[in-house]
């Protein structure tokens, strides 16, 4: 049953980086007609992500913390064995920086659903990069170590 | 989640930093053995038991810690904390982190 509880988190983590991509990439993007491919890319409404993004991000940690024990046992040891300890110390910083997304969930919904959008645009731009950030980053991980051994 | 009767802000600096806290200090509210399916409060330093997770109990330190004050603190109070408090608050779990995972870009002696 791991394997696929594995593949539905890293599905899941897809779907929260293409929603925390083009929230990220349009908050910082200035008014103007989206021409070029890039353009049309960031010329979405980002406050519409908000929430999905949020239930994303929710689910997707509960998800990797459900199988996290699992890694534990069946890999992080033998990832250590094979002398790839760098490998398993970035996975270990993978779960610090998640649990930052985590807190950061709250504050992040606070700033996009009852902070007006003229008020607070730095730190919603903050946040909002934070989130794509970490989201990436966590993926990018996760998916290393996910190909150097996976959950059998 | 968006706090009409609890502060977002607060709950989420003080679960940042609960953790970053915890993570530092290694100090987890209890540690699970993956091994035997076993939680425990105290670190019981049994090989037989496979190896000791604290991350669970780091993210509870955390989540305690926020829960009870923030439900202590005023909302208006906590609505008060600045955007910067958050920059900080993701330098500081950054710091904890690296400190606690630091061992893993060493040289084994």
């Amino acid at each position: 049953m791991m394997p696929f509880w594995t593949i539905l988190h890293g599905i899941l983590a897809m779907a929260l980086i293409g929603a925390s991509t083009h929230q990220g990439l349009a908050i910082w993007r200035r008014p103007r007609p989206a021409g070029v491919f890039v353009d049309r890319f960031r010329a979405v409404p980002p406050a519409r992500f908000a929430n999905a993004i949020a239930c994303l991000y929710v689910v997707t940690w509960t998800l990797g913390a459900f199988i996290y024990p699992t890694y534990v046992l069946d890999v992080k040891g033998a990832v250590a064995d094979y002398g790839m300890r760098n490998t398993v110390g970035l996975f270990q910083l993978k779960e610090h920086c998640s649990v930052l997304g985590l807190v950061l969930v709250p504050v992040y919904l606070h700033f996009w659903r009852t902070v007006p959008l003229t008020e607070g645009v730095q730190a919603r731009r903050f946040l909002t990069t934070c989130m794509m950030v970490l989201a990436w980053f966590s993926l990018v991980v996760g998916h290393i170590l996910n190909n150097l051994k996976g959950l059998q | 989640m968006s706090g009409r009767f609890f502060s977002a802000r607060l709950f989420s600096l003080l679960s940042g930093l609960g953790y970053a806290a915890a993570v530092y200090c290694n100090y987890p509210l209890f540690r699970y053995y993956p091994l035997v399916g076993r939680f425990s409060l105290q670190d019981l330093k049994d090989p037989s038991l496979g190896p000791a997770m604290s991350w669970y109990g780091w993210i509870a330190v955390g989540a305690l810690c926020a829960a009870v004050v923030t439900a202590l603190v005023p909302k208006r109070l906590g609505d008060r904390i600045p955007a910067t408090a958050f920059w900080i608050m993701a330098i500081l779990i950054a710091v904890a982190a690296w400190h606690r995972e630091r061992e893993w870009f060493l040289p084994v002696a």
